[in-house]
């Protein structure tokens, strides 16, 4: 029988203030506390507090359940700051010993996509640490900011001793075959094992469950849906979503909630059991293997980059951001440091896209700005203070 | 489908927003098999020339009026003097009187300006009455001593047109919450803009900067140019090497020109005067950014002259026609810093400016008159559907 592999992904952006070249700070503080602090709040109240709980009756009610997480490091630091009691719930997830917790990097940034994999590796120790500071748990398993993955990426993290790697089960990487098995990167003797999405099974939640009557399957009922995970074959089911899924991209009053919690039951009444991601690679030896030169990720019809990288003005950004590695590094200024990684969040130039067709939309629905140029503009105005900046202590 | 028109000025001998308005959406409206009697003035300053010997697609009916100034040519004269007065309240009594267009089955108006005549008419026929509102005269005069007797007569179209034509949603909201219009009644149609007269410019060169900034536009109060100038000064204290270009002219220039030598930015600041059409067109090409930053402006065609030419476009967020564009900045009318941050970034950051003008000229082609055409002559059959509606309750 196969298992559900459930993974979310929790992360909140330290979002930027607006900020001209006229009332910049002195300092690096460029963030809008306020605004962080309201959406933190209102998703706290919408999703993570309602969410964990629901998720903990569920252990409750089956041994059987598990479930699997990546909290950013972004969202963590500001769990602590603005709601302490997420992160306790979390906390509690994590004592049932039935939630994994995965690694990513601490900055949810784009850091894997640089040649060099060093400013990638210290990100991924921040998380390590971050997470055993206040979760107290050390991940076994890595996933990659929003999924993104080509055969380098799975290098380094082998060489960093993960179990293994998730990534988008899209059609471009496996051709014919099922989402539903564990794979091996295809460099040679590889250790690492890598679980795809099953985008069908997982979009049916995260984006078609409140699609209404436009989507013939609308109502999607806990049973209806078991009965679609006992037809599966294969070693793993992988649902992987954003968290906000539950009570946030979908509301309350869509019956989301009504859906997770009976769902589990369902499921198990017809053989389907759950495991974690590491309980999964560890179980099954893999099938094959997958050849990935070119980034995939999870995001846009795409599934690629390109929702980061595809304009010049993201180039840009993202470019600048990078070539300033050495000197933050020779300047060695924490509180400097902690804030170009924090630019480096892939949600900063994730709103200053400008592809037209359809993913416009879920772009600006995430976007505090009104436009993706008034993105950039506030984006590179921050970058280039912060260059200013740093190349000012260096000369002295 | 025929419909009685009344406009102020028709090309080609008077150009204004107005006149070139009427000659695109007849044309377009002639095209959907609409019959159109057009009733216009007849300025004696024009002697024996003759506007209706220069179209076919309409019936044109020329009435005496008395020499005097459109509301939108002179803006230097805030508050008509009586003499202008008298001859609008001459022109609508004649047109009432030379009023043939008994088969015609909606009536049309534009503007305070027109809607008189409009009206009488409709008491006398009972034909339906659609009234356009291009402007109010909150928007002509930015909120500075509007002038009530005109406010009146917007009140009274708004509340006796069968339906109201705004030229924007930012207009219809205003008459809306202004003029306490019934929002069923009232519908925002954008007007269009005549790409043929503008070369566009898909292969411009975005890898250089001139360093041009741009205003181009009546050089009065409700344009907002004291806040592109106090922008200029806040770009030249960062880079003394950017031009500034006010095109146009208008009653602001002289404080406009007395801000700049105080401020030790007249080296930047350039002057045109009027531009016609061919050097405005020559002035969107060097500019690397164009900015109107109206602090009322129902509609704003410049916008889409510049955006079509692949300039960079900032405009402010009281512009009707940036309600419906994706590829331009949005800034208040009021906030300088904003603006020069805006145009700062524009002019040192090659994708954005990029990414903007291509963009942008490509946006600007949904503004066809086709559609302005379209969806006047939908209005028209509400208007009359809402009108039989009115008979049949009373």
């Amino acid at each position: 029988m196969t298992d559900v592999c459930f993974y979310f992904e929790v992360h909140q952006p330290v979002r930027l203030r607006r900020l001209h070249l006229f009332n910049m700070p002195q300092d690096v503080d460029y963030w809008d506390h306020a605004k962080n602090r309201a959406i933190f709040e209102r998703v706290s109240n919408k999703c993570y507090i309602p969410t964990n709980k629901l998720l903990l009756d569920l252990m409750e009610e089956h041994p059987e359940f598990k479930v699997s997480f990546a909290l950013s490091g972004t969202f963590v630091e500001q769990a602590k700051k603005f709601r302490p009691d997420v992160l306790e719930s979390f906390r509690a997830l994590a004592e049932t010993g039935r939630a994994e917790f995965l690694e990513e990097t601490y900055y949810h940034s784009l850091a894997g996509l640089w040649d060099d994999h060093a400013e990638l590796k210290a990100q991924i120790q921040a998380h390590r640490d971050v997470m055993e500071k206040e979760l107290g748990v050390r991940p076994t398993f890595y996933r990659n900011t929003e999924l993104i993955y080509d055969n380098r990426i799975a290098k380094t993290i082998e060489s960093l001793g993960y179990l293994g790697i998730a990534t988008e089960g899209t059609e471009r990487v496996l051709g014919w075959r099922s989402p539903n098995y564990v794979y091996a990167p295809a460099h040679g003797e590889s250790k690492i094992r890598v679980l795809l999405k099953n985008y069908k099974l997982s979009d049916d939640i995260a984006f078609r469950f409140s699609s209404g009557p436009t989507w013939t399957e609308w109502p999607l009922t806990a049973p209806k849906y078991a009965d679609w995970l006992a037809k599966q074959e294969g070693h793993t089911i992988n649902l992987f979503m954003d968290y906000e899924t539950f009570g946030e991209h979908n509301w309350p009053e869509s019956g989301i909630f009504d859906f997770l919690k009976h769902m589990p039951g369902e499921a198990i009444q017809r053989g389907v059991g759950f495991s974690t991601p590491s309980e999964v690679v560890e179980r099954h030896e893999p099938v094959g293997t997958i050849e990935v030169p070119f980034a995939i990720s999870w995001a846009d019809t795409e599934r690629d980059v390109s929702a980061w990288l595809h304009n010049e003005m993201q180039q840009q950004a993202f470019n600048t951001l990078r070539e300033l590695a050495p000197y933050v590094k020779e300047l060695n200024d924490p509180a400097i440091t902690h804030a170009w990684r924090l630019l480096q969040t892939s949600d900063h130039v994730y709103y200053c896209t400008t592809k037209h067709m359809g993913d416009q939309d879920i772009h600006m629905y995430f976007s505090p700005y009104e436009s993706p140029y008034q993105a950039f503009i506030n984006l590179m105005n921050v970058i280039v203070d912060l260059k200013h900046k740093v190349f000012a202590r260096l000369r002295r | 489908m025929k419909v009685a028109m009344i406009g102020w000025e028709f090309p080609p001998f008077m150009a204004g927003g107005l006149g070139i308005h009427c000659l695109e959406l007849t044309t377009q409206l002639a095209r959907m098999d609409v019959d159109i009697d057009f009733y216009m003035p007849h300025m004696a300053l024009e002697g024996d020339l003759r506007v209706a010997e220069h179209h076919k697609h309409l019936k044109i009916y020329e009435v005496e009026a008395e020499p005097g100034l459109s509301p939108y040519g002179d803006s230097s004269r805030r508050g008509y003097d009586d003499a202008f007065n008298d001859a609008v309240w001459q022109y609508n009594q004649r047109v009432v009187d030379a009023f043939v267009s008994e088969d015609a089955d909606v009536v049309h108006a534009h503007d305070w300006i027109t809607y008189k005549a409009a009206a009488e008419i409709k008491r006398r026929t009972g034909k339906p009455l659609v009234w356009s509102c291009h402007s109010t005269e909150y928007d002509r005069s930015a909120g500075f001593f509007p002038q009530q007797w005109i406010i009146e007569i917007e009140k009274a179209a708004v509340r006796d047109a069968d339906l109201v034509i705004a030229v924007s949603e930012l207009t219809r909201k205003q008459l809306i919450e202004r003029f306490d219009a019934d929002p069923g009644k009232v519908v925002a149609i954008h007007n269009g803009v005549d790409f043929s007269k503008w070369s566009d410019h898909m292969d411009r060169d975005y890898g250089r900067s001139n360093k041009v900034v741009l205003y181009l536009s009546r050089v009065s109060r409700q344009k907002g140019p004291m806040s592109f100038i106090r922008a200029a000064k806040r770009v030249v204290d960062r880079d003394r090497s950017v031009r500034f270009i006010v095109a146009g002219k208008g009653e602001m220039v002289p404080e406009m020109i007395s801000y700049c030598i105080q401020n030790g930015i007249m080296e930047n600041v350039t002057f045109t005067g009027f531009v016609p059409d061919n050097e405005a067109q020559r002035l969107y090409e060097a500019a690397d950014v164009y900015v109107l930053p109206s602090v009322s402006e129902p509609f704003g065609i410049s916008v889409l002259e510049a955006m079509t030419s692949g300039t960079p476009t900032i405009v402010s967020k009281t512009t009707g026609v940036g309600e419906a564009l994706t590829h331009v900045l949005r800034a208040e009318h009021w906030d300088s810093d904003e603006i020069a941050d805006q145009i700062l970034a524009i002019l040192h950051n090659k994708p954005l400016r990029e990414a903007l003008g291509k963009n942008g000229a490509l946006e600007v082609r949904k503004f066809t008159w086709e559609r302005c055409g379209r969806r006047t002559l939908e209005a028209y059959k509400l208007a009359i559907a809402r009108a039989q509606a009115m008979k049949v309750a009373a």
